[in-house]
């Protein structure tokens, strides 16, 4: 498992406004296969988001594709 | 005058009625939006790339189309059908197109005008895949009318775009298997007639009257295009437009129930913000405002009660002001062109769906409380309005009352 929430802080901190509800819903299928139904008002006041390390990968290439830059 | 340049189209015969600050054309409500509420609309559908949305894509843009032009294009013969088809598409600041070679088999049209292609590229840079689905259905239903074929036996497809990089838009329209939702007929509007709370500001009367009517400048110029505000400007069949978000809606519930609705609203009252940030933005920016409204203003909440007092001669409905502070706000808009369209087309909702309208107060409020408009420095750029967003809390949004859930008129509270 992989806290997810610095990513989603990366996305908000360059990217567009309401760039974590992009994402969720580009992703909802596949977010519906690993019974996750995150928001982006759990995500803004989440401490820590553990989700599976593939579903991690998958949220990290959408955020960099909206955003134009790799997240480290 | 020769058959070409007849004007067989002409916005100013259609009337504005100020009772219910609403106008049609031909059977079809008419709204003003933006190019940049359109396209993040059209992006926000699209990003769901899990939903078949091209069907309603083309469909609601052929749906209206087609009820509008059946009516404009009766006993015109197949000529002027096609001047007048081609006149109204510019007219209302789609672009250009040239339907001379339309026959009984079809088109293949192409067009190097198109406010979809022109401003998605504007916006968002290249697209993938093409982006001019409102062209689509127009030319399907222009084609149905004047060939008299059913509207679900159509083909249409756009197979170039210049926001993909190619150099005209194509567009092939035949007869065939339907490739796009075709709908039921639809109700006629009915308005909410009861008492209004009015805006309560002694200059309001003297505003709208001075921009009454003024909706009938904002036509395509020679490009097919209205830019005006430092936007683009298109002149939409509401029932479009509005189609586009409840299908929108209604496919994200069958995929994920709330949630899908959820995700979906979310990206709806954005795109309703954006289009409230710039377009007023581009207003209280302009020489009009300048010249006939700004006299009047002393407040920041004069400001607001000044825009209303404008957009209120715009057909979206009388807008008011219940509470106002900069830390909450309550709107309220008496026959807004969202429930309206909603009943017409799908009668009572279990939730509120005005949604463009209630983002469109928060963008507004954002930019009188979050930004230095009044003082004369507006945030023009996107990535302005990005980092705008960013260092300010944020307004919340709460779609409180609508029509088409049994109210009497919209409300919406924006808070922070």
């Amino acid at each position: 498992m992989k806290n997810i929430k610095p990513l989603f802080d990366w996305a908000k901190a360059n990217g567009e406004s309401k760039i974590v509800d992009r994402i969720l819903l580009k992703l909802l299928p596949e977010l519906l296969k690993y019974n996750q139904k995150m928001t982006a008002d759990m995500v803004e006041n989440a401490e820590e988001l553990l989700v599976e390390e593939s579903l991690y990968a998958l949220v990290k290439q959408t955020a960099e594709n909206i955003v134009g830059d790799h997240y480290e | 005058m020769n058959k070409q340049s007849e004007l067989l189209f002409d916005i100013n015969h259609f009337n504005f009625d100020v009772e219910h600050n609403y106008i049609e054309v031909a059977g079809e409500a008419m709204i003003f939006h933006c190019h940049h509420y359109i396209n993040y609309l059209q992006r926000s559908i699209l990003d769901a790339e899990y939903i078949e949305s091209h069907l309603f894509l083309i469909g609601s843009a052929a749906d209206a189309v087609y009820n509008q032009l059946s009516s404009l294009c009766n006993g015109l013969d197949v000529e002027s059908s096609k001047r007048l088809a081609e006149q109204m598409y510019k007219a209302f600041g789609y672009g250009l197109i040239d339907l001379s070679s339309m026959n009984e088999n079809g088109i293949e049209l192409q067009s190097d005008k198109s406010f979809f292609s022109k401003t998605w590229l504007m916006k968002f840079g290249a697209s993938q895949k093409p982006v001019d689905y409102y062209t689509t259905g127009y030319l399907a239903a222009a084609y149905a009318v004047i060939y008299h074929k059913p509207l679900n036996e159509i083909q249409a497809t756009q197979t170039e775009c210049m926001a993909c990089g190619a150099l005209a838009n194509s567009h092939s329209i035949k007869s065939g298997k339907g490739n796009f939702t075709t709908y039921p007929p639809k109700e006629k509007t009915v308005f909410k007639n009861i008492p209004k709370l009015k805006l309560g500001w002694e200059h309001e009367d003297t505003i709208s009257n001075t921009f009454l009517g003024a909706h009938a400048s904002f036509v395509g110029n020679d490009e097919g295009l209205i830019p005006a505000f430092g936007v683009y400007l298109v002149r939409n069949q509401s029932d479009y437009v509005n189609r586009l978000q409840f299908e929108f809606i209604k496919a994200m519930g069958e995929i994920a129930g709330e949630y899908g609705e959820k995700l979906g609203s979310e990206l709806l009252l954005e795109a309703g913000h954006a289009c409230g940030f710039f377009t007023y933005s581009g207003l209280m920016t302009s020489k009009e405002w300048e010249g006939a409204v700004k006299p009047y203003l002393k407040t920041k909440e004069d400001w607001i009660r000044g825009l209303i007092s404008v957009i209120n001669t715009m057909g979206w409905g009388y807008h008011t002001i219940v509470e106002l502070s900069p830390d909450k706000a309550i709107f309220r808009n008496y026959n807004d062109f969202e429930d309206l369209s909603f009943v017409r087309m799908y009668g009572k909702s279990n939730h509120p769906v005005h949604w463009a309208n209630s983002g469109g107060f928060t963008g507004l409020m954002q930019l009188i409380y979050n930004t230095d408009l009044v003082t004369g420095n507006p945030i023009e750029s996107e990535e302005g309005f990005f980092q705008m967003r960013r260092s300010h809390m944020a307004y919340e949004t709460n779609m409180s009352k609508g029509i088409s859930c049994g109210d009497d008129y919209l409300e919406v509270e924006v808070y922070r």
